[in-house]
């Protein structure tokens, strides 16, 4: 599809045997550690992609768990600065315990939806 | 849901809306115009009460119709999950293709029928709710996590949902 874009020293490089070297190690016997991982390779690099996942929001299961509860400490859930996980399962722990929650509950939802039009799809009870 | 030989959405699994419901019923307590596409059982009659501007879909058709007489749609909420649950080995063609039917081809059926409003408004959110399986992979649920890897590159955002009680 780039062919025609790309310039001749690029296209070299992208060759695919620049990328069958990467699969041979990982397909042979010699690679006793990777499992369900996903790689980029071409053009000479070969890099890992992994999910990160932050250390993230936890908050009582109850009714003080609500749309304004969570804008007042979104910043929370969004900060990897403090030991990101890199995950391969979803996490599991932690559930059924209590939240820690700083400060007051927010027990009263401010967030709303009027004049917005919503289609859920499914909502057999 | 998916369409089966004459058109109309299925559903996969009727215990598997449990989350859609909750999102009806919230949404209209915080003030959302709901139209729910359902085609399986009885949608909750308190969700009806709660809006007067409720509408059940049964087909695509007539969630356009009922989009096109609301004037608009601002938020789309809709949920993958997975066919039933059977290990790898005892997988059949049928499976695959009915978990892709449910989880991938439906989606995209909505999409292609909600493009035009979200085009005109230049605004829409969608929201798919998917289990962990659909990002991090399972060779038991290989079709849905497929599927759902797929079906959640469309979406604004994808909302994992790690503990399910299906």
């Amino acid at each position: 599809m780039t062919e025609t874009i790309m310039p001749e020293e690029r296209l070299r490089m992208i060759d695919p045997q620049f990328v069958v070297p990467v699969v041979a190690f990982l397909a042979s016997p010699a690679n006793q550690v990777e499992t369900g991982s996903i790689f980029e390779a071409g053009a000479g690099f070969v890099r890992k992609i992994r999910w990160e996942r932050s250390r993230g929001l936890s908050l009582n299961p109850d009714s003080s768990l609500n749309p304004t509860a969570l804008i007042r400490r979104w910043d929370e859930v969004n900060s990897f600065a403090s030991s990101p996980e890199h995950p391969n399962v979803p996490v599991l722990s932690g559930l059924g315990e209590t939240g820690s929650v700083s400060g007051s509950p927010i027990t009263t939802n401010s967030v709303s939806f009027q004049g917005q039009v919503a289609v859920v799809v499914g909502a057999t009870r | 849901m998916s369409t089966n030989s004459r058109g109309h959405f299925r559903q996969s699994c009727n215990i598997l809306n449990r989350s859609g419901h909750v999102y009806a019923s919230l949404l209209t307590r915080m003030g959302a115009s709901v139209i729910v596409f359902e085609n399986h059982g009885v949608v909750n009659k308190q969700i009806q009460d709660l809006n007067s501007q409720f509408a059940v879909c049964k087909n695509l058709a007539s969630l356009k119709s009922a989009i096109e007489k609301v004037g608009k749609v601002n938020l789309v909420v809709t949920t993958c999950e997975p066919h039933e649950s059977r290990y790898f080995d005892s997988h059949n063609t049928e499976t695959w293709t009915h978990t892709v039917d449910s989880s991938l081809t439906s989606i995209y059926q909505l999409f292609r029928l909600l493009w035009p409003f979200f085009q005109k408004q230049k605004q829409g959110k969608v929201v798919l709710e998917i289990s962990p399986v659909g990002i991090y992979g399972h060779p038991g649920q290989s079709a849905f996590s497929s599927a759902v890897s797929l079906s959640s590159n469309s979406t604004n955002f994808t909302l994992i949902r790690v503990f399910n009680r299906c």
